[in-house]
């Protein structure tokens, strides 16, 4: 290990029960997907190290309980987080519309101080099932999105590893620059837009 | 690893030495998938659902609802035969033992899955890793065994061929040691239910279930949906709860649901109707779940609501408050029992963590949220099965003190790797180290596959078995009347409208107000107690 300081980048997967939040977060770390994860109690933590832009961060990943009543644990867990990202079953409409629920009850509980320029990512997970099966077009999501306040948008299937990856890569640059802004002002002094378009990002904005 | 030394004195008796002398052999048979299900008449799908993956409702009839509901149960009862025959240890039946010996030689060992039907390997544990333990595990279960019978015998409850005991001897300190040395596995269902009082319950509520099954049958809401999705995310690397794949006459292969999710299923709707202050929580699915792989639905279900009420009262409340209460709890005891764990995993800085207060009891650390799971699935998932287990049978036996002194006895033996990552030597910052400390909660107990060393470090050379259950309880009260008193002091100033970035000032300022005035210190659990102790002590000397 390096003697250099290490920057942590806290990320908080949230999103209803059952879209694929531990599904995207194994995807990305191992690579790996399977049909046989419990359903997550309480959190699962797992960290990775990469390389953004020739900055070494460590990523602590955070896997959430999706039922609502384990919102009444997040209190202090939510705190000091970089990024929040949102995620739907393209699937299953609920999950869709609780999306701004979740981000609501995040900024609350995470006692956000700039919660119009904190960084949320939206992923709309599951598009490997047949096209009739959809239930949220992308369409609709990416105007979500545009009226949550431009928050990237992307379109997953953790199953067969598509787009994983670049969505966590505007996770991560996402949270560095909220690390960042944090770290050089105590303050917001002018608001970090945080607004990164990634090549195959499908974000409405 | 005292138990395998213990063990090396061999018994010359009940065909063990032979087992010795064929090396890696034990008396366990292996469990198979291919269960067969009674073919019926009706249509394959069951109580409303299709042989779907994700279980899609196709309208029913009630009469073929009842049709497949009596299959399903005839279904897990085979099953749970089966399941009850892999785990027989077969110590009293020197023939059987032989023939099993010949036909299914070695066959955990040679086998992917234990005698539960789990995988043996997982992200943690290695299959040799696995196997390394059972060859000497299996020997001392063989022990236990026999040790059981004799126990049984001399309090007037001899055992005979096979069959489950159904009463077991009053309680004594004597019986206290067997079951922490663990339950012969073919009796735990019956011995669980037994320790718990289940037949009290049952008689107190004749026909109550079978009520419950008939009110939950056609019913469809936010409870049953959140079961649905849960159902095969409960042990999805088991092999009962897989879907089973039946061949049928024309060479067409279909898929039907477990009959032990079909259970759960059921178990957890008659619940959540039951229960509705606790509705469907998630984690009652993996505690249903494994009642079920040792006893049928009725009894599982009565187990389910004795644990929700009595071994673990409000955890799976909906406001989660037990979980936040026990939490607290827990940090409590690690504060008076692991003073050093203490010091490396809270933030000395943290002005939660000063002298005098007692704030992260409101203001939990995140670091709860690595021991959420410990308290709400009651450590499945947490720690691999066959220590899970053993610690349920002290639970059901000894009550719920058992889960803070395994959880205590836990963070006793991964002290060194917390020391590890405390005491280096780095420009790190604590950021950083504390993520490394989590990492290390969340996955050294799911190495934990010596149980027997686990067990004795819990009540042999830690000093954790004097956590009594009145400690617990009492301290349980405290942290529920600091965490009210808490909730009450913001409510109130809230209510006279202030602004939210005032808010956290305000805490601080309560912490230290609720200090001086109420005097929280006073009341400090322990420290009364400690107080008591030496004034007790000074008098009898």
């Amino acid at each position: 290990m390096s003697n250099r300081r290490k920057t942590i980048l806290k990320v908080i997967i949230l999103g209803d029960s059952g879209v694929g939040k531990t599904s995207l977060m194994q995807q990305f770390i191992n690579g790996k997907f399977s049909q046989q994860y419990k359903a997550t109690i309480g959190a699962d933590f797992l960290p990775k190290d990469m390389t953004i832009d020739d900055k070494q961060v460590t990523m602590q990943i955070w896997d959430t309980a999706g039922q609502e009543r384990f919102q009444s644990l997040g209190v202090a867990f939510y705190r000091g987080s970089d990024c929040c990202v949102l995620v739907f079953d393209v699937t299953n409409t609920k999950s869709f519309e609780n999306l701004q629920s979740w981000r609501d009850e995040f900024l609350i509980q995470a006692n956000i101080k700039d919660p119009d320029n904190f960084p949320f990512v939206v992923i709309g997970n599951k598009i490997d099932v047949e096209e009739n099966k959809r239930m949220v077009s992308a369409k609709k999501a990416q105007a979500l999105c545009a009226s949550l306040g431009n928050l990237p948008y992307f379109e997953t299937s953790a199953k067969e590893a598509v787009n994983v990856e670049q969505a966590f890569d505007v996770v991560a640059r996402c949270a560095l620059q909220q690390e960042e802004s944090l770290e050089y002002s105590d303050d917001y002094t002018d608001a970090v837009n945080i607004h990164v378009d990634g090549d195959n990002s499908t974000c409405g904005c | 690893m005292s138990n395998v030394k213990a063990l090396g004195n061999g018994t010359p008796n009940l065909g063990i030495d032979t087992l010795v002398d064929s090396g890696s052999t034990e008396p366990f048979t292996l469990i198979s998938n291919d269960i067969s299900i009674p073919p019926t008449d009706s249509s394959s799908s069951t109580l409303g659902y299709t042989n779907g993956k994700r279980g899609r409702r196709n309208p029913i009839t009630r009469k073929e609802s009842y049709a497949s509901l009596k299959k399903s149960r005839t279904s897990l009862e085979l099953i749970r035969n089966k399941i009850g025959e892999s785990m027989a240890t077969r110590s009293d039946d020197k023939i059987h033992l032989k023939r099993i010996n010949r036909t299914t030689k070695n066959s955990i060992l040679h086998s992917g899955r234990d005698r539960y039907g789990f995988k043996k390997a997982n992200n943690h544990i290695s299959e040799g890793e696995y196997d390394n333990w059972w060859v000497s595990y299996s020997q001392y279960l063989i022990k236990r065994k026999k040790k059981w019978e004799k126990m049984m015998a001399k309090n007037g409850l001899p055992t005979a061929n096979n069959v489950a005991p159904t009463r077991f001897p009053p309680r004594s300190e004597s019986l206290r040691k067997f079951v922490r040395k663990g339950i012969p596995a073919e009796w735990r269902g019956n011995a669980w239910f037994y320790f718990a009082r289940g037949s009290e319950k049952l008689r107190e509520n004749k026909d109550v279930y079978d009520r419950l099954v008939d009110q939950t049958m056609d019913i469809i809401n936010e409870n049953t949906e959140a079961i649905e999705k849960d159902l095969h995310r409960t042990f999805p690397e088991n092999i009962h709860f897989k879907n089973i794949r039946i061949q049928q006459a024309n060479g067409e292969v279909i898929e039907e649901e477990s009959p032990l999710l079909q259970t759960l299923r059921r178990v957890l709707k008659c619940f959540s109707l039951y229960r509705p202050s606790i509705g469907y929580c998630q984690s009652l699915n993996f505690i249903a779940g494994l009642l079920l792989i040792y006893m049928d639905e009725e009894r599982a279900f009565w187990m389910l609501v004795i644990i929700s009420e009595r071994y673990l009262p409000g955890i799976h409340d909906f406001n989660l408050e037990g979980v936040n209460v026990h939490q607290g709890v827990l940090l409590l005891c690690l504060r008076q029992y692991l003073p050093d764990v203490w010091g490396m995993i809270v933030d000395k800085n943290d002005v939660r963590y000063q002298e005098g207060t007692n704030a992260f009891l409101y203001d939990l650390p995140a670091l709860s949220f690595c021991t959420t799971s410990w308290f709400m699935s009651i450590f499945i998932g947490v720690l691999p099965t066959e220590t899970t287990l053993r610690v349920w049978d002290c639970l059901f036996y000894e009550d719920s003190k058992t889960i803070f002194q395994i959880a205590l006895t836990i963070f006793k033996m991964m002290e060194p790797e917390l020391h590890r990552i405390a005491d280096r030597d780095t420009n790190e910052d604590e950021e950083f180290l504390s993520s490394e400390l989590f990492q290390v909660i969340q996955n050294f107990p799911k190495k934990l596959l010596d149980v027997n060393r686990m067990m004795e470090e819990c009540f042999r050379f830690s000093n954790f078995s004097k956590l009594t259950q009145d400690e617990v309880v009492k301290c349980k009260q405290y942290v529920i009347e600091s965490r009210s008193r808490y909730h009450n002091l913001i409510k109130k100033r809230s209510a006279i409208g202030l602004k939210e970035s005032d808010r956290k000032e305000l805490i601080k300022s309560s912490e230290t107000l609720e200090n001086k005035k109420i005097g929280l210190k006073a009341l400090n659990w322990n420290g009364k107690l400690n107080h008591r102790m030496r004034r007790l002590r000074h008098k009898l000397r």
